[in-house]
């Protein structure tokens, strides 16, 4: 289990983690989402063991990183897709980490298949695409067969057929019962995969929920097409509901029962009538939104 | 332990730099003995020997680059990263870069070394047993150097600003303290790596110590520029 309590990282005069407290449970996948800058990157590094907090502990099982036996076999993390030497293969950047873990060698060649760059892994690093080098980096978190990994925006520079690989991977990870702890800015990924969400903000926690709890709280819209749009947004208003007018398209955020009520009672015909649920990414926007200016 | 030291030995072996460092010194280190021993005739003094010899004590200033590049280089390319992911109790990373800086000072030296010897014995008639101290300051300055090396690059934490820092040191540092030290000046980290490879129990102008404090000195800085490292790499946000 992570454990994140009471948790500061202060850079002279900038504060980017204040008083973050979280626990993230083994065996589910959990995104932690937040605007850039909130302290995502900051609170995983310090979780890694590669910045020092100000305050406050982050532990996995109990224990900081540099105290785990064997962190690799415990622990595999995809951090920035930069940090490669450019003129080293990818087969030699793995080599290295197994060398150094005590691993086999067949291991890397084994995750080099299975991440999809085994036909580049004589090439050098400076070579590889973004999309690549976060393939690479996935494997040097897998090279220890790890219970639990951390992810820092791992989509990030990976084309679609790559996310959804991504995509595919974790869940099968997960479903081993295995845990994933995942940041992201692509909120539309997070909701497909994560059971539950941190979300922080300025160094803050915000919520911690259930995904489908968290969306449940979230106000939906209705979306409404008349040839008549004009005079139903006029009855919507006279009826005490606020919608945005769109050429002949209204979006509200009444229920849609309320809105085809208002249109039959004035005679007003719909071409379109939807109700949307509520995403992950309004739940997030209206919680981040709130804290806005604090 | 081990299994650092062989993925320290391995990183090198995965990329250029290790070999350009030592073809550089080959080239520098075959450049000058081959233009003494067309320039001079035999040798007849022991301290021509010992002058012939400490050709070879180029090698210590390409053990120092080496040092560099064997830590700074993690820093530059963010490599550090991974590195203390797999081995997060950080001093030991030190310790192994370390070891490797050692090895690599000491197998440069012998490089640079049997190449002197190669060209010059026969060339110049250099006799190695009155070289004998020569070559063996040279062995352990190298080997003192890479372990500096590393200890100024994990200051750093770049390669590039511990590789400029290094040399405008030795080439304006010194020069410049000299002049307010004086006698003392013999103590600054130059002049005592400079005695190490000196073969000598001390020079006429009293500017360098003898040759075996000038190993300890050599040894001692090193020891110094690695307490130093690993203090600042134990604190570092990387």
């Amino acid at each position: 289990m992570i454990e994140v309590a009471d948790l500061r990282k202060r850079y002279r005069k900038a504060t980017a983690v204040d008083g973050l407290s979280f626990r993230v449970a083994d065996g589910r996948i959990t995104g932690f989402l937040g605007p850039n800058g909130a302290g995502k990157t900051t609170t995983l590094r310090i979780l890694l063991g590669l910045v020092r907090p100000t305050a406050g502990r982050a532990t996995i099982d109990g224990k900081a990183y540099r105290e785990l036996a064997d962190p690799i076999r415990r622990v595999g993390a995809v951090l920035e897709a930069s940090n490669y030497h450019p003129k080293r293969t990818g087969r030699g950047h793995l080599r290295v980490l197994c060398t150094a873990a005590g691993l086999s060698w067949s291991r890397a060649d084994e995750l080099l298949e299975f991440v999809g760059i085994a036909n580049a892994a004589g090439r050098a690093v400076g070579g590889y695409s973004l999309g690549m080098r976060q393939r690479l980096s996935v494997a040097g978190a897998l090279l220890g067969d790890p219970q639990l990994l951390v992810l820092d925006e791992p989509a990030n520079g990976l084309d679609p057929e790559g996310i959804r690989w991504l995509r595919d991977f974790l869940r099968a990870f997960a479903a081993g019962g295995k845990t994933v702890f995942i940041s992201s800015h692509v909120l539309a990924e997070i909701e497909q995969i994560a059971d539950e969400v941190v979300i922080i903000h300025r160094g803050r926690l915000v919520a911690q929920e259930n995904v489908a709890e968290l969306r449940a709280k979230a106000v939906g819209a209705t979306r409404v097409r008349s040839p008549d749009a004009a005079r139903l947004r006029e009855s919507l208003g006279q009826a005490g509901i606020e919608a945005e007018l769109d050429g002949d398209r209204l979006a509200t955020t009444a229920p849609a029962e309320r809105v085809g009520e208002v249109a039959a009672a004035n005679g007003i015909v719909l071409h379109e009538l939807t109700a949307e649920a509520p995403s992950l990414e309004e739940a997030f926007l209206e919680l981040t939104a709130g804290e806005t200016g604090r | 332990m081990s299994r650092l030291v062989r993925a320290e030995l391995m990183k090198l072996r995965t990329v250029r730099s290790a070999l350009w460092v030592t073809l550089g010194m080959v080239g520098l280190v075959g450049i000058s003995v081959i233009s003494v021993v067309a320039s001079s005739g035999t040798i007849e003094t022991a301290g021509n020997d010992r002058s012939v010899a400490r050709i070879a004590a180029i090698a210590v200033l390409f053990a120092l680059l080496l040092g560099i590049i064997v830590m700074g280089a993690e820093g530059t390319h963010g490599t550090i990263t991974q590195t203390f992911l797999v081995a997060p109790v950080r001093e030991r990373v030190l310790w192994a870069k370390a070891i490797v800086a050692v090895v690599l000072g000491v197998a440069l030296a012998a490089v640079a070394e049997a190449l002197t010897l190669l060209v010059a014995v026969p060339g110049v008639s250099l006799s190695v047993h009155n070289a004998r101290y020569v070559l063996v300051g040279v062995l352990i300055a190298s080997a003192a150097a890479g372990a500096l090396g590393v200890g100024l690059g994990a200051v750093y934490h770049r390669q590039g600003p511990a590789i400029i820092t290094a040399f405008l040191w030795l080439l304006i540092g010194e020069s410049v303290l000299a002049i307010g030290l004086r006698d003392n000046v013999r103590y600054l980290p130059g002049h005592v790596f400079a005695a190490a490879v000196a073969g000598t129990r001390g020079s006429a102008q009293n500017d360098l110590v003898g040759a075996w404090p000038g190993a300890l000195g050599a040894a001692l800085y090193a020891g110094g520029f690695l307490a130093a490292g690993a203090a600042l790499l134990s604190q570092r946000d990387v």
